[in-house]
């Protein structure tokens, strides 16, 4: 797997400046910490060997204490400005991300998914530039650096250090890759208990209700037990690959340790640059060892990178290109139309349809026919998958989507007003409409004085569902949409509805799909969408 | 909140503490033989610079090698150690919890969302595996190795010791002591801005398509924006602290290693320490703050998991909402199933649910209950089964009282079927069986065609053993209904109870369900609760609920 994903440094300059930030400060840690192995040596060579006093030995000491200041300020600085580039990346991220699904699916992908990938799920950004990016640029960084600093002291060591370094990612590599695969075998093992507990807690009133809530605990004993076992088996070996990184560290450490001591009995070398090389044993090996330690950080950050650029990548439902505003309204004709959703498969069609202007017409059918689907096709929020619909004879794929959109006014199934007065909420259908005609048009005239709480609170179903209904009015628009403009209303609402729409212009053309059968009277004509395969459709278990 | 969650957990574990010591005992090897490998390693190249005969030098190089391969064998034997016992952990409290919470399920639950409070609780108990990895374990091979390498510093210089367990405390106690608050600050001060951030989002996303149809998509990411902007400000501050207790970290190592120098060449210089004992003491103190560099972010998975523990405790600490009787009756026949001037509260204070009740269900005869939404409909049925007991009345089976059956035989009498009717994720047989682990497949098809659901499973490639997905994702709404009711057929009940099978269904569905019920339901007693009226004539009597009453609308001459 790639420590690094390409996309994020071209999508995410902060993100590029923090690698560029790290790799500096990479580069000061190493150097700071060959420095101070080389001062230490120097202070206990200078006491052991040379007798030298404290006083004497003062400029290195403050040296020494200068330089762990200095590498101190270096991981503040790498921890905070990990954090911080976390934070920053994530929002321009989350900007772009949510800008371009937007506009390119309307109300798809799915608004949880979404939801989750941009705020919670975006979190996982930040061990990922605080601990595992500083770490990889270290590992880059120090091992070679060190390396170097070595040979020019004692090249029997570095050739060691050489000839041992490489075991590492080189074991890491290859034991990783075995284990890889059976690491991810545990992780969807764990994933299949943690679901079967939740299926069981979830289904607890069921259980209880068939008198089985009791008998489940042998079931969850065992099933824990089978997923420990099988989990320890796969552990045994995923732990070989960090058992060979710190032999690889440690032996690596000792064996220098016993060839530097060998040859300072034999006089071949001092004991300063000895001590120096010792210190800084670990100090080559350590790097590459804390990366495997980041593993968690770096694979959760690369998936959560991988979901958000995921989305940014997202083909638009609908072509972005600027066609022209469309030049004027009539028939609208679908053309054997077919539509259908990546993930779901065809859900509606072939429909062949023509509603002239002025027609008021209903769509019937099942749930599941395609009557949103039909409507999301009018909106442009959606293109067939093949045939056409035509305006005037114009294909609705050569118009601008935004400017087609302004020809039609629509009242989704669960409408969402903004937050602040009513008469506001039904403005925003068009500036400077006559607010006042269009709540009378739509029975809300007696709400125009409340005002709208967040995500609807002050008013009931009904009401929203009759703003909405005169925001839709106020737009003034050729065409109106209407999906399912009674469901889930009181009778008295409802009634106010239906006669709202009863009262609808005929200069206007109305589509309206719906369940209720009040609406059908107040309408031209009525067109019934057929299911597509079976009323059940769960044939789709295959 | 439960007092003291993290030491009723540890004290739940009892049995698994001989495992947790002995990982510990591993780790604190492994931690203790990179310790030991710097220092014998500075001791050694320091004598061997004063050019001694090799031979006297053997030990000391067979200790460097044995701590050199040491390190690594002993923590790949704690790695599997901490782990298998973090596993059994795990195992042994998902059944303690799950036994805790089995008998309040539903009644005695707290509000209304359990949907999202049991997906917590699954979430909560996966936390706890962190609980010894991270939580317990670290602090454990931190005091054992500290102390170790404090004695063996003091062994050869007091003085240097005491410098040595200065910073060792600095770096182990008062640090991630600092952190975590510093972090269970920034987590309050970060949580609201988020969650005003995750509302635009939802918003944006939620009411998209109509945002986009109205323009007023950039309205709403400006919104989304500004709560960004207020996040990223709150988010950066902390991340500039948070890096301090990194860099607070390094400073202890360094400043500590200083001091310990200073003090060791101060003795040297005075003839208190010799001179070859120097490098090994230093590098013994760099080393032994290895053992000190995993608490702060023990700290944190400690409260994190402290957080958890005391949800699941005040969750499963609750009274359950009915309990079997000291001594049982004889399980009843089931010939009529009464509410006897019932009356029920959610609280003290709170006005009657069911405000004097009564309710007659025979053997065999079919009664519909209608009631608009929040009318007590689902209480009643709750109180059928014995999920709950009534506050006031008597609910009686045959005539005595339902509190004085085992509760289990009361359910084999009466068979409830939710509006919620859970599928659960394995085959259609298995989830048919469970009202009767012993049936044979010719019984579970029996109730399948008795239910109508028969001739769509025979037309499926895989029959009964078509896995029916997460929550039944892969079944329709009706299908499901229908699978719940064949359920309720195997069961073998006397009484089965049906509380809504026709919400979320759309018109023609619902009517299909209810006419195969009515056409299934010869020899047994139903009661159909329902806001959607259908086929009532076919009923023997209708009755309906309302401020908490019944009414009776029809006696038909049947009964």
């Amino acid at each position: 797997m790639r420590p690094l994903d390409p996309r994020l440094l071209r999508q995410a300059p902060s993100a590029r400046r923090f690698l560029a930030f790290a790799a500096v400060l990479a580069a000061l840690a190493t150097a700071a910490t060959i420095a101070q192995a080389a001062l230490l040596a120097q202070v206990v060579v200078g006491a052991f060997l040379h007798r030298r006093s404290l006083g004497s030995l003062a400029p290195e000491l403050g040296a020494l204490a200068g330089l762990a200041l200095a590498r101190a300020a270096i991981a503040w600085a790498l921890e905070s400005g990990g954090r911080l580039a976390a934070v920053r990346v994530t929002r321009e991220l989350r900007t772009r991300v949510l800008a371009h699904v937007v506009d390119a699916r309307p109300g798809q992908p799915s608004t949880g998914e979404v939801a989750i990938a941009t705020t919670e799920g975006a979190r996982a950004l930040e061990p990922y530039f605080a601990r595992f990016l500083p770490q990889l640029l270290l590992a880059l960084v120090a091992p070679p650096a060190i390396l170097v600093w070595v040979a020019f002291h004692d090249l029997t060591s570095a050739l060691i250090m050489a000839v041992t370094v490489p075991l590492i990612p080189i074991f890491g590599v290859l034991v990783g890759k075995m284990a890889q695969t059976r690491t991810l075998a545990r992780w969807q093992a764990l994933q299949r208990m943690s679901t079967h507990f939740l299926d069981v807690v979830g289904g607890l009133t069921t259980l209880r209700a068939y008198r089985r809530g009791r008998a489940q605990t042998e079931m969850i004993a065992a099933t824990s037990d089978a997923y420990r076992r099988e989990t320890m088996a796969t552990l045994r070996v995923g732990f070989l690959s960090a058992l060979v990184l710190e032999l690889a560290a440690t032996l690596g450490t000792a064996v220098i340790a016993v060839e530097i001591g060998v040859r300072l009995v034999d006089g071949r070398i001092a004991l300063q640059p000895a001590l120096a090389v010792l210190v800084l044993a670990p100090e080559l090996y350590g790097p590459l060892r804390q990366l495997a330690g980041q593993f968690h950080a770096s694979t959760d950050g690369l998936a959560a990178a991988d979901q958000l650029l995921g989305l940014l990548e997202l083909e638009p439902a609908v072509p972005r290109a600027h066609g022209p505003r469309p030049a004027s309204f009539g028939t609208v004709r679908l053309e054997e139309v077919t539509a259908g959703y990546d993930d779901r498969g065809i859900v509606l069609g072939p429909v062949s349809l023509a509603v002239e202007p002025g027609e008021h017409l209903a769509l019937v059918g099942a749930s599941g026919a395609g009557k949103t689907t039909l409507l999301s096709l009018l909106l442009r929020f959606a293109d067939p998958i093949a045939g056409r619909i035509t305006v005037s004879g114009v294909d609705l794929r050569d118009l601008d989507p935004t400017e087609w959109r302004r020809l039609v006014a629509w009242l989704p199934q669960r409408p969402r007003l903004e937050p602040g007065p009513v008469a506001d909420a039904i403005r925003l259908g068009r500036p400077g409409a006559d607010v006042r005609a269009a709540a009378e048009a739509a029975g809300a005239a007696h709400l125009l004085e409340r005002v709208v709480g967040e995500r609807g609170e002050g008013l009931s179903a009904g009401e929203v569902r009759r703003v909405a209904l005169a925001r839709a009015l106020a737009r003034d628009a050729p065409l109106v949409l209407l999906d399912e403009p009674t469901a889930h209303l009181d009778g008295a609402s409802a009634a106010a509805v239906v006669a709202a729409v009863a009262g609808l212009s005929s200069q206007r053309t109305v589509v309206l799909a719906t369940h209720d059968p009040r609406l059908l009277d107040v309408v031209d004509r009525v067109v019934e969408l057929a299911p597509l395969r079976f009323p059940e459709p769960a044939g789709s278990a295959a | 909140m439960s007092d003291r969650p993290l030491g009723r957990l540890v004290a739940l574990a009892r049995p698994l503490w001989p495992r947790f010591a002995l990982a510990a005992v591993l780790g604190s090897l492994a931690v203790g033989s990179a310790v030991a490998l710097m220092g014998t390693s500075g001791f050694l190249i320091s004598k061997a610079s004063l050019r001694p005969a090799i031979l006297s030098l053997s030990i000391v190089i067979v200790a460097v090698r044995l701590f050199g391969v040491s390190r690594g064998v002993f923590r790949y034997a704690e790695r599997l150690s901490s782990h298998d016992a973090a596993l059994r952990l795990v195992g042994r409290l998902r059944v303690r919890f799950y036994k805790r919470l089995e008998p309040l399920v539903p009644a005695g639950l707290p509000s209304v969302r359990s949907g999202d409070l049991l997906s917590r609780f699954v979430a909560d108990i996966d936390a706890l595996q962190n609980l010894y990895l991270r939580g317990i374990a670290p602090p454990l091979v931190a005091v054992v190795v500290g102390a170790g390498a404090v004695i063996a510093a003091g062994l050869l210089m007091p003085q240097a010791a005491l410098w040595l367990a200065l910073g060792l405390l600095l770096a182990g106690v008062a640090l991630p002591a600092a952190t975590s608050s510093l972090a269970r600050a920034a987590g309050r001060r970060q949580a609201g801005a988020r969650a005003a951030l995750a509302t635009e989002v939802v918003e944006l996303l939620a009411a998209g398509p109509e945002l986009v149809a109205y323009e007023r998509a950039d309205a709403q990411l400006g919104r989304v924006a500004a709560a960004d902007a207020t996040l990223t400000r709150i988010a950066g501050r902390d991340a500039v602290a948070a890096g301090v207790g990194e860099g607070l970290a390094t400073l202890l190592t360094g400043v500590t290693a200083l001091a310990v120098l200073v003090a060791g060449v101060h003795a040297t210089d005075a003839g208190a320490l010799r001179g070859v004992l120097l490098a090994a003491l230093v590098l013994l103190a760099i080393a032994a703050f290895e053992a000190v560099r995993p608490l702060p972010e023990a700290a944190q998975q400690l409260a994190a998991t402290s957080g958890a523990a005391a949800r699941l405790f005040e969750l499963t600490d609750r009274e359950p909402a009915v309990r079997d009787p000291e001594r049982a009756l004889a399980p009843p026949v089931g010939e009529l199933l009464r509410l006897e001037n019932v009356r029920l509260r959610y609280a003290p204070d709170a006005p009657w649910v069911l405000d004097g009740v009564d309710l007659e269900l025979r053997f065999g005869s079919l009664v519909a209950l209608l009631g608009s939404s929040g009318a007590g409909k689902t209480t009643l049925a709750s109180l059928l089964v014995r999920f709950r007991d009534p506050d006031e009345g008597r609910v009686s089976l045959d005539g005595r009282d339902f509190r004085a059956y085992a509760q289990d035989d009361v359910r084999r009498v009466v068979a409830l079927a939710g509006q919620d009717a859970h599928l659960f994720q394995t085959s259609i047989r298995n989830n048919v069986r469970l009202a009767k682990p012993d049936a044979s497949d010719d019984e579970i098809e029996a109730a399948l065609r008795r239910s109508r659901a028969w001739d769509w499973i025979a037309s499926l490639p895989d029959g009964l053993d078509t896995d029916v997905g997460e929550q039944g994702a892969l079944v329709s709404g009706g299908q499901r209904q229908r699978i719940a009711l064949a359920r309720a057929f195997l069961s073998g009940a006397r009484f089965i109870v049906l509380d809504e099978p026709t919400a979320h269904l759309d018109p023609e569905t619902a009517a299909a369900i209810v006419d195969d019920l009515l056409a299934a339901a010869a020899g047994i007693g139903v009661l159909l609760i329902t806001h959607s009226p259908l086929r009532l004539e076919r009923f023997d009597q209708v009755l309906s609920l309302e401020h908490g009453r019944i009414r009776s609308h029809r006696r038909t001459a049947g009964l």
